[in-house]
């Protein structure tokens, strides 16, 4: 019995050592291009020039919040994955439960849902632009139709544009882990609940919906980390200035580093990193506390 | 057993990947002094970033040995390649490295956002190069954060320097934030070329030292009741009023306390009274009387003026607010800036004086109004002696000679002593989005009240930033 233990820690080391040498390169890579830059700029944030600047304790995230913009820029982000992440998920969701069933042209449907993650942005971007445009087809239509045209991307309805591209864009990878997460669930269970007498919908709660929480967690999380990445689009869709509630953090972020406020620039992407791992670790703690639950 | 083979594979492709990365890297590494060596032709004698410690460490060394100005630029610029060499001839023992981008047509924006980028960077990291041309930098975003010497106190410190040498209206005027951070080489005139034949015969008096926009709009009206041409001013509403918002910047725009007020019924007027000028047809291109231009040079002062409809154009200075003193508007060009984290400051600004002075050489004809007196008024004589100027082959003139009038010349040194407001050389994003937004009000599709709402909800995030 001793002797199995001292083997096992013995084994325990030599394993360790195996995964850290292992590790080592994608630490290095990970620690060069993202964690050390990352601290650098955390400390910028609290220094009043760039490089060699004096310590100015809090007056950067002061100066921050005190911003209209910013305000204005973190209350349209968090609108945007407030209303982004959960459309997202019940539209994947229901998308993969029906394609889980046997359906007609179900692989082919499948591969179309994917595509939108392979297609390049920037060419999609163009045709979006080409479309709501105040000068585009969608208002030329409005036209003909003899209605009012609408301004889609300099009013009210240009974040409904952006949740819209964000559930086309991540459809596809939100389905695929959803499909997963259903086939991993036992037929037996639906079965014996089938038996049971239980209807379509106390199947759906009693059974789908438990059995697939780990999935959900992770889908959840992917997706709120995906909100915060549609910059992208909408910089390509409407600029670096663009109308009033689609000028996401990203926004204020780049026109800051165009403006060199390294400063201003990396109290926000701090504020913001702060705010995404508390997010992340919150969700992480429920899903363990649930995991628990469950065994 | 299959779990460790896993394990093998998948960190042999993050050594790929790593090594991948690294690789191309070193590519970019490798590609740098590449591209500088084939910058390097004769004459230009271009360094790279990887001799820039020697200036650094040229400052430490004794006396008599060789120092080194970086200067960069985003254009190859001949007339750099000429001071360089006129001032390596007088000072043996500096060395003026000139630093620019080899581009072309095609990949001028690209190379221009990549020369902002690195310089911005370079300038932030407290390398970068001694001197900079600014033209093409966001100059107020490199005084906030202190990268750059007022010049001011390099002129106080200077006993040789004589600021009545030089055209101190540009001068004063040229500053920003409070200090001198870009002097500029050299300046163009902005204004308004006139048919004053025409406009004596409508019987309109303009007095453009002092004429408002309001009274721009009023001789308007007149111009066209009582005047043959068909318009008042070639150009678009949208720049008209872009101009008009740039005048009145101070009454739209409060910097300091982060508020526009493009929503006021000031604004909605003002896009109201465009308009009318279009619809009144006082804004249009058949026939103007006035045609906004910029003046380059001497030279093209004499040609420019001749490009026109009209025999005997006039030069005027834009409109611009009752506030505002009289003057007429330049444009600095050739603006250069020095490092603050510069160890050669004091070579770096001797470099600057000599790039001012008479010794460079000057044609009335090149690009740039000096901003030294006597080589203005030397060019003058010049210009008065050749008697008469080729116009552009690809002009109205189309390369017929235009002859120098001593009258018309005496006009421009007014023009040119009196040229008080700068233009940015580069748009304010304010401007870019006023343009922008007014466009759809102008072509009728939108409404002023919504077009002003707009640019006011824009213009206040850029100004809360």
């Amino acid at each position: 019995m001793n002797k199995g233990k001292l083997q096992l820690q013995r084994w325990m080391r030599r394993d360790t050592a195996a995964a850290l040498l292992f590790l080592a390169p994608s630490v290095i890579g990970f620690g060069i291009f993202y964690a050390i830059p990352f601290l650098l700029g955390i400390y910028e944030s609290f220094t009043d020039r760039t490089m060699g600047g004096a310590f100015v304790g809090l007056d950067n995230y002061k100066e921050l919040l005190d911003s209209g913009s910013f305000r204005k820029a973190a209350g349209n982000t968090l609108l945007f994955t407030a209303v982004g992440v959960p459309l997202l998920i019940v539209t994947s969701l229901g998308l993969a439960m029906l394609l889980n069933r046997s359906l007609y042209f179900r692989n082919g449907l499948r591969t179309a849902f994917i595509i939108p993650l392979v297609v390049p942005v920037a060419s999609i971007v163009m045709i979006w632009q080409i479309f709501f445009d105040w000068n585009g087809t969608l208002n030329a239509w409005l036209n003909a139709l003899g209605k009012e045209r609408v301004d889609w991307l300099q009013s009210d309805w240009s974040m409904g544009i952006i949740v819209m591209m964000y559930v086309w864009k991540n459809i596809g990878y939100n389905m695929i882990l959803f499909l997963a997460g259903l086939q991993s669930i036992p037929k037996d269970y639906y079965e014996t609940a089938r038996i049971e007498g239980a209807g379509r919908l106390r199947q759906l709660f009693g059974i789908t919906l438990v059995y697939l929480t780990p999935t959900l967690f992770f889908v959840v999380l992917i997706s709120v980390i995906n909100s915060f990445k549609v910059f992208r689009e909408t910089y390509l869709l409407a600029g670096d200035y663009p109308y009033d509630r689609i000028y996401m953090l990203q926004h204020f972020m780049n026109n800051m580093f165009f403006a060199l406020d390294i400063q201003k620039l990396t109290a926000a992407a701090t504020l913001m990193v702060g705010c995404i791992v508390l997010l992340v670790s919150g969700m992480l703690r429920v899903e363990r506390r649930f995991r628990e639950d469950m065994e | 057993m299959r779990t460790k083979w896993i394990g093998i594979l998948m960190s042999f492709m993050l050594i790929f990947a790593l090594a991948a990365c690294s690789g191309s890297n070193g590519a970019g590494k490798g590609g740098q002094p590449a591209n500088t060596s084939g910058n390097n032709q004769p004459g230009s004698g271009n360094g790279g970033g990887v001799d820039k410690p020697q200036s650094g460490s040229g400052s430490s060394t004794p006396k008599g040995e060789k120092k080194t100005v970086v200067f960069s630029t985003f254009w190859k610029d001949e007339k750099f390649a000429e001071a360089k060499k006129r001032y390596e001839a007088l000072h043996p023992n500096i060395e003026i490295k000139l630093e620019y981008i080899d581009t072309d047509n095609e990949h001028v924006e690209a190379d221009l956002e990549k020369f902002a980028t690195t310089t911005n960077t370079a300038m932030l990291a407290g390398k970068g190069p001694d001197l900079l041309e600014m033209d093409k930098l966001p100059i107020d975003s490199y005084v906030k954060n202190g990268l750059l010497v007022d010049l001011e106190t390099m002129i106080e410190r200077d006993q040789e320097f004589k600021r009545g040498d030089y055209f101190t209206n540009i001068l004063d005027n040229a500053k920003v934030g409070g200090g001198l951070y870009g002097m500029p080489l050299s300046f163009f005139l902005m204004g308004f070329a006139g048919d004053a034949d025409a406009i004596a015969k409508a019987g309109v008096q303009v007095d453009d030292k002092s004429w408002s926009w309001a009274d721009f709009a009023q001789i308007g009206n007149k111009l066209m009741k009582d005047g043959e041409f068909s318009n008042v001013i070639w150009t678009t509403p949208g720049s008209l009023l872009t101009m008009m918002v740039t005048d009145h910047y101070a009454s739209f725009v409060d910097v300091k306390n982060k508020k526009a007020s493009f929503d006021s019924a000031a604004f909605i007027a003002m896009m109201e009274q465009v308009k009318k000028m279009k619809e009144d047809g006082v804004i249009g291109e058949g026939r103007p009387y006035f045609f906004p231009t910029q003046i380059n040079s001497a030279g093209d002062y004499v040609t420019t003026m001749q490009e026109y409809l009209s025999k005997n154009m006039h030069l005027y200075a834009k409109p611009h607010t009752k506030e505002t003193t009289p003057g007429g508007y330049f444009r600095s060009y050739r603006t250069i800036g020095l490092n603050a984290k510069s160890d050669v400051k004091q070579e770096a600004w001797d470099f600057i004086k000599f790039m001012m002075s008479e010794e460079m050489a000057y044609s009335p004809l090149s690009a740039g109004f000096p901003i030294n007196k006597n080589v203005y008024a030397k060019g003058l004589e010049e210009l008065k002696k050749m008697g008469s100027v080729k116009g552009h082959e690809d002009g109205a003139l189309k390369g017929a000679a235009v002859k120098v009038d001593e009258a018309r010349i005496e006009r421009l040194n007014g023009y040119v002593n009196g040229a008080i407001h700068p233009v940015a050389y580069q748009s304010d994003k304010i401007e870019e989005i006023v343009y922008q937004e007014t466009l759809a009000f102008f072509s009728g599709q939108k409404s002023a009240e919504a077009v002003a709402k707009l640019i006011q909800n824009k213009a206040t995030t850029y100004l809360n930033e």
